[in-house]
């Protein structure tokens, strides 16, 4: 059942109906149990009383006992028949009603008795010293009629009540309900940009948990959408001084007439728009991973196939530069439970950066570590490394050290970060004790693995 | 004139370099605080542009440590931050004038001319000693009303001695305004450019003081 108010009401008619139907079986039983007691007391006394009066009649004469109980009674008339019998099996008297035959078969006290289709209740009295026994009973039927009569007029209270209660209680509860269409009313005319608490403030304490996990959304929301804005703002501020030496060095070249100082003007702006689209390209890729819904990969795959590739794309730069990349032996054989294209993304951040930053003649280093519960993909170069107090910020976005070369658009740890923290891992950066920088991927241990090839290789020499 | 530039982006940096020589300003180039602040104490800049985000902190937090030690050159903050509390924050900082980036060379040219006219407490843009008009904005030089053609740096020597009639400038003044750092300065650099000056305007608008240096005649 989708409404609350429909569940509520329907539960609480539906215990009210089931009290109220017990209070009227117990009053319908209790009252009938009543009724036959006081129904028989009246047989008893009735059976004495003709009894004692009994000597004024002549026996055998069968004449009609008077009917005492006409008036009395109403619609109940004629309810009580009377027998008198001698103890030797003669009818001697019995009123106008009473059947002829017996209405009780012998002994005394209370039995009950079918005759000509109709149950009769009996009481016996035996009169040894008269010679007589007197029989007063009732129809039964008469009785059920009664009781029935009683119930009957029970009932109409009873079903006008189950109405009228229904109606209060769907009014009580539409008016117990009042606070949550308050904070339903609250809720839709609110700005979308609005993401304030609600401002209840004597609010029930059933709704606190709902309104509380709402504003911990609303606040979470509100951080989520401060960070874009603040994502946003940066990009653009990241953007504008390119565009402002593009723009300079355009309006030189437009105005200067010696050949020289534009070829080198054009020459800036080239370099300019690849360190511009190199920029946007990173936001983008940004944007893409922080967009990537989590899947897990199911394919291991070797960080040494990935290097290669990755060397292969950067060997115009690392000849230039004449920096080697080389891969240890551990991270040749290691295998990674991560896509392709993220590993692929997170090593060609960390490489950039290294050649970036490797002076020439050095060599930059892909490592592996394998621990118990945590494993290591290093990248290691011997640049400069970056100040201690810089360490922990350079991960943020549009951060760049002091010791980067004016290149990066300081996103690509950002980038490596985000990734890496999809897996489970994280990014460690430590400057190295004999100089350069240390980039180590931290993943755990069951997303890494040596093949067996290199664990037979790594047994025979340890 | 002589303007400092302040700026870590390397490709700007060369190109308000350049483009500022051409709109014939002597600008030297820095990229850090440090540097900017030995700069502006080793020579008088006319003007500074100060960009705000720098590697080693906060333009700004420079410009209120010169306006604290009364250090009154002229600087113009040039970034990407501008919205109008950055720019409040900027002026309210001891900025004389704000830009924001990307912006166009031949206005920052012009704010850089007003910042400096401003400190020098001018408001025209024109320098006049009897029929001889300097016009800096035109960068222009008439006399009798008919323009002379004079380079760059004959321009800024004339400019240099213009501001201040009567007051004499040594040659060691006049070179710092028209070489940057990197420049090489020839050992008779200022006397070719006043004798040029004279041959175009007449002997009589600068005189030589021996010993001193030159100035323009106070009126």
């Amino acid at each position: 059942m989708t409404s609350l108010r429909a569940r509520i009401f329907v539960l609480v008619a539906a215990v009210t109906l089931l009290v109220w139907s017990s209070a009227a079986a117990w009053t319908y039983f209790s009252t009938r149990a009543e009724i036959q007691r006081v129904l028989d007391r009246r047989l008893v006394e009735a059976a004495r009383m003709v009894a004692s009066l009994s000597g004024d009649f002549e026996p055998g004469a069968g004449g009609a006992l008077p009917s005492a109980d006409r008036r009395q009674f109403g619609s109940y008339s004629r309810q009580l028949s009377c027998q008198i019998w001698s103890l030797d099996g003669r009818l001697i008297g019995k009123s106008s009603q009473a059947p002829t035959e017996p209405l009780a078969l012998s002994g005394t006290g209370f039995s009950e008795r079918l005759i000509s289709g109709e149950t009769w209740r009996v009481y016996s009295l035996a009169d040894p010293e008269r010679g007589i026994r007197v029989l007063v009973g009732d129809n039964l039927s008469v009785r059920q009629r009664l009781v029935g009569d009683l119930m009957a007029g029970l009932l109409v209270p009873f079903v006008a009540a189950i109405a009228g209660l229904a109606l209060l209680i769907w009014a009580a509860v539409n008016r117990g309900l009042l606070p949550l269409r308050e904070v339903a009313r609250r809720l839709r005319r609110r700005d979308p940009s609005d993401l304030r608490p609600l401002g209840l403030d004597h609010v029930s304490r059933e709704l606190r948990p709902l309104i509380g996990a709402i504003e911990g959304l609303f606040s979470r929301l509100a951080r989520h959408r401060e960070n874009e804005r603040h994502f946003i703002a940066s990009a653009a501020h990241e953007l504008q001084t390119p565009l402002a030496g593009l723009r300079t060095h355009a309006q030189i070249a437009l105005m200067t007439s010696d050949e020289q100082i534009r070829e080198r003007s054009l020459q800036r702006m080239k370099t300019s728009v690849d360190r511009t689209s190199r920029l946007v390209h990173q936001l983008l890729e940004l944007a893409r991973e922080e967009a990537a819904v989590e899947a897990s990969p199911s394919r291991w795959v070797s960080v040494a196939d990935v290097a290669r590739g990755l060397a292969e794309e950067f060997a115009p730069q690392l000849d230039r530069q004449g920096v080697k990349l080389k891969v240890s032996e551990a991270a040749g054989a290691a295998e990674v439970l991560i896509d392709e294209a993220s590993l692929t993304l997170v090593l060609r951040n960390l490489i950039d950066n290294a050649i970036h930053h490797s002076p020439s003649g050095s060599r930059i280093e892909i490592d592996y570590l394998n621990g118990d519960e945590e494993a290591v993909i290093a990248v290691l170069d011997r640049g400069p490394g970056i100040n201690a107090h810089e360490i922990d910020r350079v991960k943020d976005r549009f951060v760049r050290g002091s010791t980067a070369r004016g290149q990066g658009s300081g996103l690509g740890l950002s980038i490596v970060e985000l990734v890496i923290s999809r897996v489970g891992g994280r990014l460690e950066l430590s400057n190295r004790s004999q100089g350069g920088l240390a980039a180590s991927l931290i993943l755990p241990a069951t997303f890494a693995r040596l093949t067996e090839h290199h664990a037979i290789a790594r047994g025979k020499h340890p | 004139m002589r303007v400092l530039i302040v700026e870590d982006d390397e490709i700007l940096l060369d190109g308000l370099k350049t483009g500022l020589a051409l709109e014939g300003f002597t600008a030297d180039a820095v990229e850090t605080i440090e540097d900017a602040r030995l700069a502006a104490d080793a020579v008088d800049y006319d003007a500074i542009v100060l960009d705000i985000a720098l590697p080693d902190g906060s333009g700004l937090d420079l410009l209120r440590s010169w306006r604290s030690r009364e250090k009154a050159l002229p600087v113009l903050l040039l970034t990407a931050r501008n919205s109008v509390r950055d720019r409040i924050e900027g002026l309210d900082g001891g900025a004389d004038d704000y830009l924001g980036k990307p912006f166009d060379l031949d206005e920052l040219a012009a704010r850089i001319r007003a910042i400096s006219r401003r400190a020098k407490g001018r408001s025209s843009t024109i320098l006049r000693w009897r029929e001889i008009e300097l016009d800096e904005s035109g960068r222009e030089v008439r006399k009798g009303g008919k323009s002379v053609p004079l380079s760059r740096r004959e321009f800024a020597v004339l400019q240099a001695l213009m501001e201040q009639p009567g007051r004499i400038q040594s040659r060691t003044q006049l070179e710092d305004r028209l070489y940057g750092w990197q420049e090489e300065v020839g050992s008779n650099a200022v006397e070719v450019h006043i004798h040029n000056l004279r041959s175009k305007l007449g002997r009589e608008l600068i005189e030589t003081v021996r010993g001193e240096g030159y100035r323009v005649p106070r009126l």
